[in-house]
């Protein structure tokens, strides 16, 4: 895992890596990955090179655009931007149509790109009841899983909190 | 706080402490105790003896029987026990009357061994809603309010999980227990914030500290999962949690309320010390 990585590689992406090197060996019995926006002041390459060396086997969150730059570190895009946003996803019908146009066009390239998970968001309760806003993601993310099937990539929703972050997030509780 | 205990009192209470004497000095500013039950293979002396050299300052949960056996040793029953039980509480007005004659029972009792706070609990729901639970347990409480204020003794509700250890424990999220606060409205009645039940049932844990601890007078501790010792085991990183209380400015105390995997008093030396921040 470590092996792609040069010790000039690793002082070079960002630094404080400099001081340390070399990384520890990972056992790597978790994959584990990092959310591409969570370190904005780096580009995504020194993200994914430094990441490498630390032991990462993924990169979080990455749009069409980037997963081929992922993947040039032998990185997986390990969970691609998916279609709609946190406020406005399946839980309102309203939005199906769209968001199936987007998954239906993103898919494919997401397969192609050799990620496997693509992120799915209830959107926001904005007023519909659990049981509405359930019954209308099953209507809405049905109409793409054929298609995921097929193509064999994961669709996968986020539970995200409502109480503090992302107040009226539909999808707030494991149960 | 720990003149009172010798090396050989320590040594006697328990064994592995022996070992391990003299005892590292405690900062104290957040009052520790520790629960009865959790040392059952202990006599309360050699509890008391061995948790006052530890660091302890109280004893939790604790019959009238044992008050007397905790304040020989220069510590406080820091939380007695009370009337009813956990699923046999407040919340349902059929138990009021016996409920009200035990507190006024105990409570001069409490007072004459030094108190401070009694515990209460709410009960099971058996079919009663949060709001009409909530309203019987302001009807109830407020019954014992009195006499609690005249005599000084706090009361405490506890918030427990219903999910995994009480299923249908009624006082069981910080904002029903928090509305209950308010409604009673008495400086005498406040929340025990078992740290383990609610990270069960809630998480967020130091944040709702730090917003609720007007209506919190007393804290337990206990790993998530399974009970045991605060240590690399568990999900929760108490030393933060101890923080957040001290920050908050809470002057009552902090109850250890785990069982033991290991010696039991080696481990609730390395939690009192975790806690002693």
């Amino acid at each position: 895992m470590l092996g792609g990585a040069t010790a000039a590689g690793i002082a070079a992406a960002g630094g404080a890596l400099g001081e340390q090197a070399p990384n520890p060996p990972i056992k790597g019995r978790l994959k584990q990955s990092a959310c591409r926006w969570c370190y904005g002041g780096l580009s995504l390459d020194r993200l994914c090179e430094a990441g490498k060396a630390i032991g990462l086997q993924g990169i979080d969150l990455l749009g069409e655009n980037d997963w081929a730059v992922c993947a040039k570190y032998g990185l997986t895009p390990s969970m691609a931007n998916g279609p709609g946003n946190i406020p406005d996803g399946w839980n309102h019908v309203e939005n199906h149509d769209r968001l199936v146009k987007g998954a239906e066009r993103l898919l494919p390239l997401v397969k192609a790109a050799g990620a496997p998970n693509m992120i799915l968001l209830s959107g926001n309760r904005r007023g519909i009841g659990d049981a509405e806003g359930m019954a209308n993601c099953v209507t809405g993310v049905k109409r793409i899983i054929p298609l995921a099937e097929q193509l064999g990539v994961n669709i996968v929703m986020e539970l995200l909190n409502s109480k503090r972050d992302h107040k009226d997030y539909q999808m707030d509780h494991t149960a | 706080m720990l003149g009172g205990a010798t090396a050989a009192g320590i040594a006697a209470a328990g064994g592995a402490l022996g070992e391990q004497a003299p005892n590292p000095p405690i900062k104290g500013r957040l009052k520790q105790s520790a629960c009865r039950g959790c040392y059952g293979r202990l006599s309360l002396d050699q509890l008391c003896e061995a948790g006052k050299a530890i660091g302890l300052q109280g004893i939790d949960l604790v019959g009238e029987n044992d008050w007397a056996g905790v304040t020989k040793h220069g510590l406080t029953v820091s939380m007695s026990n009370g009337p009813g039980g956990i699923s046999e509480g407040w919340n349902h007005a059929e138990n009021h009357d016996r409920l009200v004659k035990e507190s006024e029972r105990l409570l001069p009792l409490l007072k004459a061994a030094g108190g401070p706070t009694m515990i209460l609990l709410s009960g099971n729901r058996r079919g009663i809603s949060d709001s009409e639970g909530m309203a019987n347990c302001v009807t109830g409480i407020k019954r014992v309010i009195p006499l609690a204020e005249q005599l000084g003794i706090n009361l405490m509700m506890e918030l427990l999980n219903s999910k995994r250890d009480h299923k249908d424990y009624q006082c069981d999220h910080i904002a029903w227990g928090v509305e209950l606060c308010k409604r009673i409205g008495s400086e005498r009645f406040k929340l025990l914030y078992d740290i383990y039940h609610m990270q069960i049932m809630e998480g967020d844990i130091c944040a709702t500290i730090a917003e609720n601890i007007q209506y919190i007078g007393h804290f337990h501790t206990g790993g998530v999962p399974g009970r045991h010792e605060l240590d690399e085991t568990q999900e929760l990183n108490w030393r933060r949690i101890a923080q957040a209380i001290v920050d908050s400015g809470f002057t009552g105390f902090l109850a250890h309320e785990f069982t033991p995997r290991h010696d039991p008093l080696t481990s609730l030396r390395q939690a009192v010390q975790l806690m002693d921040v």
